[in-house]
C-alpha cells in the first residue's frame, strides 16, 4: 500500500453530476413532449 | 499486432458481411427525401444511436483515451461541455429545425434568410471544412491499420474509402441510420467488456487509483484548472450545438419528441462510452505508465492486453467509430453538393432520380479529395479534429442558433456573419492561438464572438426577412 490518493470526488463527483444532468434532461423532454400534445390537441 | 490474427480476420470479415448487407438490404431509394432523410421514420432508439456513433470517432478510441492515459480524472467533465452543446441544440435548434424539415442544413440557411448566396456560401464552408475532417480519419484508420494489422496505410485508406462509400452511396440515411445502431452496440459492448479486464491486470479498481496517483495525483485530482476545463468544455459545446452532420439526421426522425429523446438517448450512450474510455485510458497507465505516446494506448491494449476475441472486438469498434463518423461526413458533403449547389446552381429540373444518382456521384468523388489529402499528413489526428470543429462552430454556430431565435436576423447578416467567424478563427489560429495557455482565450470563443457581433450589427442595418419566410421558423408570424 501506499500513501498516494486514490480515486475521489474528481472522479465518483462526475458520475453523480452526470446521473442528475440524465434525469433532469429526460423529465425536461418528456414535460416538452406532453406541452406539445396538449398543443396539438388546442389546434385541433 | 494481435497475437490470434485469424479470430482478427474473421471477426473482421463478419463486421463487413454485416455493414454491406444492411447496405444492400436497404438500396432502393427513390427520392431525395428517401436518401438524405430515411423517409422521416427514425425512431428515438436508432436515432439516439445514429447521433452517438456520428459523434464517436476516431478521436474518442485514440485520442481521448490518450488523454485520459496522460492527464486522468479531470478530462472527463469535458463530457458536460459537450452535453451542453446537445442540450442547447435540444432546446433551441432541433425542434424548429425538425418542424421545417428540409432535407439539409443550407436548406435551413437559404429559407431562413431568403437568400440563395447565404445558403451557397453555407454548402461550400461545410464541404471544405468537412472534408479537412475526413482527412483526419482517413489517417487515423491508416494510423490503426499499421499498428493492429500490419497493413501498410494506404491499404487501409483504400479499404475504408472503398467500404464506407459503397455503404453510405448505395444505402443512403436509412442504411446508415441501421448500420450506425449496430457500430453503436459494437463500441459499447467492447468498451463495457475491456474495462474489467484491464481492471484483472492492474489488481482491481482501488489499486490502480492508488498506482496512478503515486506517479502524479493529478492524475486522480485535477490535471486541467477549471478555467482550462471550460475553455476546453465551450469549445465542444458551440461546435456540437450546431454540428451540420448531427442537425442533418434530427430530419430523418419522426417527429419532435422522437428527436428530443434521441437527444437524450444518444447522451446515455456517450456517458457509458466516455466513462469506458476515461476509465480504460488510465488503466492502460497503470499497466504500461511509460509509453511513448499517450495515442498509442488503444492500440496497445487491443493487441497486447486483451485476449484476442476481444482485441478483435475492440478493433472492430474502433472500425465503427471512423466509419460512421466517416458516413456521416460524406451524407452531409454529398447532399450539400448535389442538393444545395448542383440542384439550385447547375440543373433546376432535376428529376428526383437523378439527383439521388447526383448525391452517390457527389459522396464518391468528395471521399477521394480528402484520401489524397491525407497522404500529404496535415497533421495528427486529434489536432485535426478539434480544429475543424472550431471553424464549423465559429461560421455556423451564430447563423444556425440565433438565426433560429432572433427574428431580426436577416440575409446580410447572416453571410456575414458566417464569412467574419470563419476569418476572425483563421486569424487567432494562426497568429495569437500559440499563446493560448497565457491568456486562456480558444479561437472557437474569438470566432464565435466575433461572428454573433456581427449577425448583430449587420442585421440591424439591413431591411428584415421576409415575413413569409420567418413564419416558417417563429409563431406569431404572418405568411405573405
Amino acid at each position: 500500500m501506499t500513501d498516494a490518493p486514490g480515486f475521489g470526488w474528481t472522479f465518483y463527483g462526475f458520475f453523480v453530476a452526470a446521473a442528475a444532468w440524465m434525469a433532469l434532461y429526460f423529465l425536461w423532454a418528456w414535460r416538452a413532449a406532453a406541452a406539445d400534445r396538449a398543443r396539438s390537441r388546442d389546434d385541433r | 499486432m494481435i497475437a490470434d490474427q485469424n479470430v482478427l480476420i474473421w471477426v473482421t470479415l463478419i463486421y463487413f458481411a454485416v455493414v454491406i448487407g444492411v447496405s444492400v438490404f436497404f438500396r432502393r431509394a427513390s427520392s431525395e427525401v428517401e436518401f438524405l432523410a430515411a423517409g422521416r421514420t427514425i425512431g428515438p432508439w436508432v436515432g439516439g444511436a445514429v447521433l452517438a456513433a456520428t459523434q464517436i470517432s476516431a478521436g474518442t478510441f485514440v485520442g481521448t483515451l490518450g488523454r485520459s492515459y496522460l492527464t486522468g480524472v479531470s478530462w472527463m467533465w469535458v463530457w458536460f461541455g459537450v452535453w451542453s452543446g446537445w442540450v442547447t441544440s435540444a432546446v433551441l435548434v432541433a425542434p424548429k429545425l425538425r418542424r421545417f424539415g428540409a432535407l439539409t442544413v443550407a436548406d435551413y440557411v437559404g429559407t431562413r434568410f431568403a437568400s440563395e448566396g447565404a445558403r451557397t456560401l453555407a454548402a461550400a464552408l461545410i464541404i471544405v471544412c468537412y472534408s479537412i475532417l475526413l482527412t483526419a480519419q482517413f489517417q487515423a484508420i491508416g494510423e490503426i491499420a499499421s499498428a493492429v494489422f500490419g497493413i501498410s496505410p494506404l491499404l487501409a485508406m483504400t479499404a475504408l474509402l472503398a467500404s464506407t462509400g459503397f455503404y453510405t452511396a448505395i444505402g443512403g440515411v436509412r442504411a446508415s441510420s441501421y448500420i450506425e445502431f449496430i457500430q453503436t452496440l459494437i463500441m459499447v459492448l467492447a468498451l463495457v467488456c475491456a474495462v474489467p479486464v484491464v481492471f484483472v491486470h492492474v489488481g482491481g479498481f482501488t489499486p490502480l487509483g492508488e498506482y496512478i496517483g503515486s506517479i502524479d495525483a493529478r492524475i486522480t485530482g485535477q490535471w486541467f484548472s477549471w478555467r482550462e476545463l471550460l475553455a476546453f468544455s465551450l469549445a465542444f459545446g458551440l461546435g456540437i450545438a450546431a454540428a451540420p452532420y448531427e442537425m442533418t439526421r434530427y430530419y430523418s426522425m419522426r417527429d419532435v419528441a422522437t428527436v428530443r429523446y434521441a437527444i437524450g438517448v444518444s447522451m446515455i450512450l456517450q456517458l457509458i462510452i466516455g466513462a469506458c474510455v476515461a476509465t480504460l485510458g488510465m488503466g492502460m497507465r497503470g499497466v504500461f505508465p511509460f509509453l511513448p505516446s499517450p495515442d498509442q494506448a488503444s492500440s496497445i491494449m487491443a493487441s497486447t492486453v486483451m485476449p484476442p476475441l476481444l482485441g478483435s472486438l475492440f478493433v472492430v469498434a474502433m472500425l465503427s467509430a471512423i466509419m460512421s463518423t466517416v458516413n456521416s461526413i460524406l451524407l452531409v458533403t454529398g447532399g450539400a453538393f448535389a442538393h444545395d449547389l448542383y440542384k439550385r446552381l447547375v440543373n433546376k429540373e432535376a428529376s428526383q432520380q437523378r439527383l439521388v444518382w447526383v448525391n452517390r456521384l457527389s459522396i464518391v468523388i468528395l471521399g477521394i479529395i480528402p484520401f489524397w489529402f491525407a497522404q500529404q499528413r496535415l497533421g495528427d489526428v486529434q489536432t485535426i479534429v478539434i480544429e475543424q470543429a472550431k471553424f464549423i462552430a465559429s461560421f455556423f454556430f451564430v447563423p444556425v442558433v440565433m438565426g433560429l431565435n432572433w427574428r431580426r436576423g436577416t440575409r446580410e447578416g447572416a453571410i456575414w456573419s458566417m464569412a467574419m467567424g470563419f476569418l476572425a478563427c483563421l486569424v487567432w489560429t494562426f497568429t495569437l492561438q500559440h499563446s493560448f495557455s497565457r491568456h486562456g482565450i480558444d479561437s472557437v470563443e474569438v470566432g464565435v464572438i466575433a461572428s454573433a457581433l456581427t449577425f448583430v450589427i449587420v442585421s440591424r442595418l439591413t431591411p428584415p426577412t421576409p415575413k413569409k419566410n420567418l413564419a416558417i421558423f417563429f409563431d406569431g408570424e404572418e405568411g405573405a
